[in-house]
């Protein structure tokens, strides 16, 4: 066997191996959502955001070094859903591809600032806490349980409308929560 | 640009479900096409989407993760953590899943219906008693031209998205409802209850759309404290762990199995099974969906327990 001429390869390997799970870790949040937004099926987006962790972990224990973690996410993402959408003999989400491309564009354009949405995700946990009861199961039923708002308004035997603005300004105030939140805290943002 | 951000918003909503019309598919792109912030909003609501579910998934069912998973993972601890974060983020089912095939479990089969005897319709209104079928009108039917029973000769068949005695002035689901018993059965280690059932549908038109779900809720209490006003928000407030799964029903006489895990403790005494179909499109205004061929069968129960 040759001897390694640098016994000190491997470590700086698993370091920088570290560093790329700790950037999907930090980019989570981003990337859940990018998943969120290309599938829009609550139960599909888990499927796909852990089928991407299990690709992103087997080449990271391969040692392969991702360049730049979010958009391979996105990229393994795109391909999972559609794999998945193949299985299914379903029509992809989002037929229109000037649309995609938008959603796509509108994720690339975060990579630059991909720090603070850690702090944003911080915040609207806060906020989420300070929703009033009716709030939260509004929010409940609509992110927990992946509910339209069709299906809300019938399971609370309201109006689709109703149910609309009431979503609406739950989630007007909710960026406005977390925009005073990071305002109150420099620091964080 | 100026922008209105309650339109944005309810475009984000309709484009989130899927209901996006081509004049506001065409608002929707020009506003994310001219307006960095309308991105930027669209970045948000996705955000808000991942960090709600899992902040309140944590509240309602972190407590009975596994703790013992990170060991599994030999090989490196920030890795091993990483993957502990990731797959608890929503449901154990993966977690399990991830790592099942270092574990032995037991696979305990603790409810099976085939519809093959025994019942023939749904009692009205939601269960008070383990062992009975109810909800809104179904009934069991053999198989037609177009749909085949999944294993056996009969399935149960969902009439109305009410039942008699509701006065529903709008519905779309066909909701059925089972109560299973099972007390002391959660083993010792952790213990998640799978609940599986296939749907199939007839000959539908080409403007309409149906979904299926399989939801399941574990409860604490005894049926002896529930409320008389017994709803489905009340099972949604008041479990001590959900689940839920839904699927788009595709093709003719396709059978489409569904299937759900939640976690129980030794605490668990009963799993409400929540199985509907629902008619996504078109949405109604007022009125209750009659459902022209929509199937169920082949529901199970199946407790698995790993050390």
């Amino acid at each position: 066997m040759t001897p390694d001429p640098n016994p000190n390869n491997g470590a700086m390997d698993d370091d920088a191996l570290d560093q790329q799970v700790r950037t999907f870790l930090a980019a989570r949040p981003l990337i859940q959502a990018h998943i969120g937004s290309l599938v829009r099926d609550a139960a599909l987006a888990e499927d796909v955001f852990q089928e991407v962790w299990i690709r992103f972990e087997r080449v990271t224990r391969r040692g392969e070094i991702v360049a730049n973690v979010p958009a391979w996410c996105r990229a393994a993402a795109r391909l999972v859903a559609l794999e998945s959408w193949r299985r299914q003999g379903r029509e992809q989400a989002t037929e229109d591809e000037e649309l995609a491309a938008l959603v796509e564009q509108a994720y690339e354009d975060q990579d630059v600032q991909a720090e603070i949405w850690g702090a944003r995700s911080a915040a609207l946990k806060h906020c989420l806490d300070l929703l009033p009861d009716r709030s939260r199961d509004l929010v409940t039923r609509r992110y927990r349980d992946g509910q339209p708002l069709a299906e809300i308004a019938d399971q609370l035997s309201q109006s689709l409308g109703s149910v609309k603005t009431a979503m609406c300004r739950l989630r007007l105030a909710l960026a406005e929560c977390v925009r005073k939140r990071l305002a109150s805290n420099p620091a964080c943002s | 640009m100026l922008m209105n951000e309650t339109r944005l918003e309810e475009l984000l909503l309709a484009y989130e479900d899927n209901t996006l019309r081509s004049d506001e598919l065409t608002e929707f792109k020009h506003l994310l096409r001219s307006s960095p912030a309308a991105r930027e909003r669209l970045v948000e609501a996705g955000v808000l989407q991942s960090v709600a579910k899992s902040h309140f998934f944590i509240e309602a069912a972190a407590a009975q993760l596994p703790t013992k998973q990170n060991r599994l993972f030999q090989w490196r601890p920030l890795m091993a953590a990483a993957a502990g974060i990731v797959l608890g983020m929503f449901c154990t089912s993966v977690v399990f899943g991830y790592v099942g095939p270092r574990v032995v479990e037991k696979v305990k089969a603790v409810f099976s219906e085939g519809f093959e005897s025994g019942m023939t319709k749904t009692a009205p209104g939601v269960p008070r008693v383990a062992g009975q079928w109810s909800g809104d009108e179904a009934e069991v039917v053999t198989s037609t031209p177009e749909v085949k029973a999944h294993g056996g000769a009969k399935m149960l068949r969902f009439l109305s998205a009410t039942y008699p005695g509701e006065n529903s002035p709008r519905s779309q689901w066909g909701d059925v409802y089972r109560i299973v018993d099972v007390r002391g059965l959660a083993g010792a280690g952790s213990t998640v209850a799978r609940v599986s059932a296939s749907f199939a549908q007839g000959v539908v038109t080409g403007e309409e759309r149906f979904a299926c779900r399989v939801g399941a809720y574990a409860l604490d209490q005894d049926l002896s404290t529930l409320p008389s006003s017994l709803n489905h928000t009340w099972l949604q407030q008041n479990n001590s762990a959900t689940g839920s799964r839904r699927a788009v029903l595709t093709g003719t006489g396709r059978w489409q199995e569904v299937s759900v895990e939640l976690p129980i403790t030794r605490e668990t005494r009963f799993v409400v099974l929540h199985l509907a179909v629902v008619q996504e499109q078109p949405t109604l205004n007022s009125g209750v969906v009659q459902f022209s061929g929509h199937f169920m069968d082949d529901v199970k129960v199946e407790l698995i327990t790993r050390p």
